[in-house]
């Protein structure tokens, strides 16, 4: 009977390493095909449930719309940043490197070149202009001569708005999470608006850089704690009063990181509010009832997507800063348009 | 003419030589690629934050079973929020960590009390699918500190990404091996 050869070491040895070679070689291209294969359109997530949808939150329902929308007014400004109420019913609006004065009535618009681009306008009683920038107070002429400058104290200070009555300038400070409190000729005077447990005051909480304040007529400065979702009445001496206001997506809250951004008080007492994310503008009560809308995101932002493009703080979302005057119309600075929305209380127009 | 101290090759020997050879050369280019690959020449995929739209096609484009696109959190940049739009369903009932309350279908974002009112969100990336949901929360209401890239311990770097492939915002582009991140929060003051 035939045999087979022998099997050398050196043959045994080789053919082992050969056939561990090829299974080395079998198990990385299963691990580099394993790796690679694709996911099968089954195994994927569904996309749909993946969404963000915020459409039905975009809608305002019609009865709680207290406002109609007027003709817009063409401010003319390139870049504009901000909108005040102004003497004898005019109103202020800022933009690159000037300021216009506008008047609802028509008559022939009135604007002042600057060599810097305001954050916020306040007029003074006797005609000249209070005007910030990111780090400065100015005060301007009614020409637009300045006639003083006044740097923050100190901190690392991002001025958002500015506004005052017969004795003081309050000027909101983002940065430092404060209210600066300054004379009408430009000394700075006190600051307040940190965490107080003597003064019951909670501490402003400012995300982002959205911080307003206006003066309403009972003397009170209302301030926006955006991270707080409220607003706070304080005196001018710093002393916290009361505030109001409740965090969620319903329309009679504030929803997002921070809002409201930017308010306005109607001669009655009661507060506008205008919030970013879900661009909503509303009317609170005097004291912080919702009362109705009087534009939601569906009438005030049309193309989203350009919308953000022509806003510079787009990161941060964008807000329509608001203004309002003796019959309690509302004016919404539109940064896409350079327009002033106007809204009218349904019984005005 | 042959020496005649060297003794002949035959044919056997000579194909074993050069199947050796090959081999050798073989393993010179594995490790010469590899070495390439890590040399700082290369380029890989990443998402611009800045372009991303955060259509949530990340999650699912990617040839992977799991997303390699990850949401990161610029912690810096965080206004630590109590209500964080890329922690909390739109419509959330409450502001607490119930599942029915949380925008992320994974639960890869952790919720953790800091002082009033201040709240720190952390992500477990091992959990996130990069579908994008918070990010879309945090970019349209607050200010971006949640954002997508690609982390490329787990990215094969495909020739041509899927992801990439479909990507509406031209988001996904090559950039250096040496520089593979695009962090928020990271630009110089202006």
């Amino acid at each position: 009977m035939k045999t087979n050869d022998a099997l050398t070491r050196r043959n045994f040895i080789e053919a082992g390493a050969a056939g561990a070679g090829l299974v080395a070689a079998g198990a990385a291209a299963g691990w580099l095909v394993t790796r690679n294969r694709g996911t099968t359109p089954e195994e994927r997530p569904d996309h749909a449930v993946l969404d963000y949808d915020l459409t039905e939150l975009e809608k305002v329902p019609p009865e709680l719309m207290i406002y109609n929308e007027a003709p817009p007014i063409a401010t003319g400004l390139h870049g504009v940043t901000c909108v005040a109420s102004g003497p004898s019913g005019t109103l202020l609006v800022g933009g690159t490197r000037a300021i216009k004065t506008l008047s609802v009535n028509g008559a022939q618009p009135q604007a002042t070149d600057l060599k810097f681009t305001p954050h916020d306008v306040h007029p003074l009683p006797d005609g000249r202009f209070a005007v910030i920038t990111r780090k400065r107070l100015i005060i301007l002429d009614a020409d637009g001569t300045v006639m003083v400058q006044a740097d923050v104290p100190d901190g690392r200070p991002f001025l958002t708005a500015v506004t005052g009555d017969d004795e003081h300038l309050l000027i909101a400070d983002a940065g430092n999470r404060e209210i600066l409190r300054y004379g009408h000729d430009g000394k700075f005077q006190m600051r307040f608006g940190r965490k107080n447990s003597e003064g019951n005051a909670p501490g402003f909480v400012i995300p982002s850089p959205y911080f307003d304040i206006t003066i309403a007529s009972d003397g009170l400065v209302r301030a926006t704690n955006t991270g707080r979702h409220r607003v706070e009445a304080y005196t001018t001496n710093g002393s916290y009063e009361f505030g109001w206001g409740t965090a969620s997506m319903a329309i009679e809250s504030f929803c997002g990181c921070c809002n409201p951004c930017y308010i306005s008080v109607l001669t009655d007492g009661r507060t506008v509010t205008s919030e970013k994310g879900l661009n909503r503008i509303k009317i609170y009560g005097v004291d912080g009832e919702f009362e109705g809308v009087v534009a939601g995101p569906e009438h005030l932002v049309r193309d989203r997507a350009e919308a953000e493009r022509a806003c510079e703080d787009c990161r941060v979302g964008f807000a329509f800063d608001v203004a309002s005057d003796a019959e309690d119309r509302v004016y919404a600075l539109d940064r896409v348009t350079g327009n002033l929305r106007v809204f009218e209380p349904r019984g005005l127009s | 003419m042959t020496s005649p101290e060297t003794p002949a090759l035959n044919r056997r020997e000579f194909l074993a030589a050069g199947a050796r050879g090959v081999c050798l050369l073989g393993l010179g280019g594995l490790a010469g690629g590899l070495v390439a690959r890590v040399s700082g020449d290369d380029q890989v995929w990443q998402i611009d934050p800045a372009r991303c739209t955060w259509c949530g096609l990340c999650a699912t484009e990617c040839v992977l079973e799991q997303s390699a696109a990850k949401c990161l959190h610029a912690h810096a940049m965080c206004g630590y929020c109590k209500l964080c739009t890329g922690f909390f369903e739109p419509r959330a009932t409450d502001l607490n960590t119930g599942a029915e309350n949380q925008l992320c279908p994974t639960g890869a974002i952790k919720r953790a009390y800091v002082e009033d009112p201040y709240y720190e969100y952390r992500v477990d990336e091992p959990l996130c699918i990069g579908c994008a949901r918070c990010v879309k929360g945090c970019n349209t209401f607050g200010n971006g500190s949640l954002f997508l890239q690609i982390r490329h311990d787990i990215c094969v770097n495909c020739n041509e990404c899927s992801i990439a492939r479909e990507c509406p915002a031209d988001a996904i582009r090559r950039v250096p091996a040496s520089e593979p991140y695009r962090l928020q929060g990271e630009e110089p003051e202006t």
